[in-house]
């Protein structure tokens, strides 16, 4: 008896549902209003990649411009400075939807930031320890590196080619149909260590601008360059690199390994993650992450400010490095949270 | 382009599908959320979908998603079921409407008490029940949506009739009348 009145009420219920069903164009989304003006479509999907470039490479103009000595050590700490401002603003409105970004733009864009940083670092490496060049003056024709480009290695060149990636990234990938979602927050966070990383290298004792950054030696200035090809090629000399890297430089190394392997475990959390969430991503979402990291880089970057010796400057500028990339890490990824709800 | 696939595919399925998101929520407020939430996720998510028949269960599988993320943030929802209450007064029994063809006030309270007593089964065998019982699914195309064997189908099928059938036989009783029976 009971079964046959669970039965009936079921089929109530389902005569009930089927009264019930609104017309089908009430539950359509409606579609938005026509756009009246093409730009502002325009302005819509350039703007996300446009503002954090133009965030960057302003910030990095007016703090360089300020002749400020500690940026000039470690030009990163401007990069520092976005982040940290971009995490805490992301924190402040943390409760909005998001929009679900893309995925393989910013796998692109980390491989090719990757590539390029591998690609002029071991250019300007080349140059510098493998080549030699014969110079004459006054006392006649003497050897050296060549130093002759130096521009490879400036943060402005790092910047411009960073800008350069994200808008070919952003092209190729409304091209490319791969599902990357689960790479898309540790891609994010690589292409930001790299970046800073990259940076960081490249400083090199009180000029940022002629950071040709591994070589102590520069031709005196009345010197000029008797042949521009390679005279004799000295490939791989190893412990040449060892004794020429600053102290500074060999933290800026140890800080972007770190990121890397920040962002290499969430990318494996990211993976491994199916039914359940995984324990370091929730960890990593929790709403104080973010704003402790930001804390922790801003006071490491004034205490950077503060000090006068380069090299204990570099390893503060790396702590605060690894801070503003675990405080973007915890930003994206309760983005990546708010997405999955939007 | 992409608007009239999606309408054309939508237009068959979409009065199951937002009867099953009502049933899964537990409210038709919630559930009228919830469908519309995962229409723009699977609008958005349209081009993924490679074979246009393969859409309902696609659909399908989008609603209880979105239901199971929804219940993760909505922490407070699992105490206070406000959702059982405002459901059940919204009903055109309710609502004194009985103009509508094959209802009736036995009908609509038969309705009532079968979405109380589903409203007791956790969401697992509340999914299973209403899309075998109501919607009409057969077991392998629950396993298929689920991704779990035809074997553990029935297993929540049969443990969803044993609560629906412990739920009525405590409500008979209460209320002998309820089956025509004396307790």
């Amino acid at each position: 008896m009971i079964d046959s009145l669970i039965s009936t009420d079921l089929a109530a219920l389902a005569i009930e549902d089927r009264q019930r069903v609104p017309a089908f164009d009430a539950v359509l989304p409606q579609p938005r209003d026509k756009v009246r003006w093409p730009i502002k479509r325009w302005l819509a999907q350039a703007a996300p990649v446009a503002a954090p470039i133009v965030a960057v490479v302003a910030g990095a103009g007016v703090l360089a411009a300020l002749d400020i000595h500690t940026f000039q050590e470690s030009p990163q700490l401007a990069v520092v400075i976005v982040i940290a401002i971009v995490a805490m603003l992301h924190a402040l409105g943390g409760r909005a939807r998001a929009k679900p970004g893309k995925p393989v733009a910013d796998v692109i864009a980390a491989v090719l930031i990757t590539g390029s940083a591998a690609v002029f670092f071991l250019a300007v490496w080349h140059r510098h320890h493998a080549t030699t060049c014969p110079f004459f003056d006054e006392g006649g024709v003497f050897f050296g590196p060549c130093t002759d480009h130096d521009a490879f290695t400036s943060p402005g060149f790092v910047a411009i080619v960073w800008a350069i990636v994200l808008i070919v990234a952003r092209v190729l990938a409304s091209r490319v149909r791969v599902d990357v979602a689960r790479w898309g927050v540790a891609a994010k966070i690589v292409a930001v260590a790299v970046l800073l990383t990259w940076v960081s290298v490249n400083q090199f004792d009180d000029s940022w601008i002629g950071v040709a950054g591994f070589h102590a030696y520069k031709p005196p200035p009345n010197a000029a360059l008797l042949t521009l090809h390679r005279a004799m090629a000295r490939m791989f000399d190893w412990p040449h690199i060892g004794v020429e890297l600053s102290p500074s430089q060999w933290d800026a190394l140890a800080a972007g390994l770190a990121m890397l392997g920040f962002a290499a475990t969430i990318a494996v959390a990211c993976v491994r993650e199916r039914a359940r969430a995984s324990r370091w991503l929730t960890f990593l979402e929790h709403p104080a992450v973010t704003p402790l990291a930001v804390v922790v880089a801003t006071a490491a970057l004034v205490y950077a400010s503060a000090g006068d010796d380069p090299d204990i400057t570099g390893r503060r500028a790396a702590i605060a490095c690894v801070a503003a990339i675990i405080a973007y890490g915890g930003m994206l990824l309760r983005r990546r949270r708010r997405e999955a709800l939007s | 382009m992409g608007n009239e696939r999606f309408r054309g595919l939508l237009e068959p399925v979409y009065a199951g599908a937002l009867g099953f998101a009502r049933h899964v929520s537990r409210s038709r407020s919630d559930g009228d959320d919830l469908f519309q939430e995962a229409l723009i996720r699977a609008l958005a998510k349209l081009d993924s979908l490679r074979d246009d028949a393969a859409f309902k269960p696609w659909l399908y599988r989008i609603v209880i998603t979105v239901h199971r993320n929804r219940s993760r943030t909505a922490f407070w929802r699992r105490f206070l079921q406000l959702g059982d209450r405002e459901h059940a007064a919204d009903t055109p029994h309710a609502r004194g409407d009985y103009r509508v063809a094959e209802w009736s006030p036995d009908a609509a309270e038969s309705a009532r008490r079968a979405r109380l007593a589903l409203a007791t089964l956790p969401a697992v065998q509340r999914e299973a029940i209403v899309l075998f019982e109501i919607e009409g699914w057969q077991v392998d195309e629950l396993a298929a949506l689920h991704g779990v064997s035809s074997s553990a189908i029935k297993s929540r099928l049969a443990r969803g009739r044993a609560r629906l059938r412990a739920y009525y036989e405590a409500r008979h009783q209460a209320e002998p009348a309820l089956t025509g029976e004396p307790s």
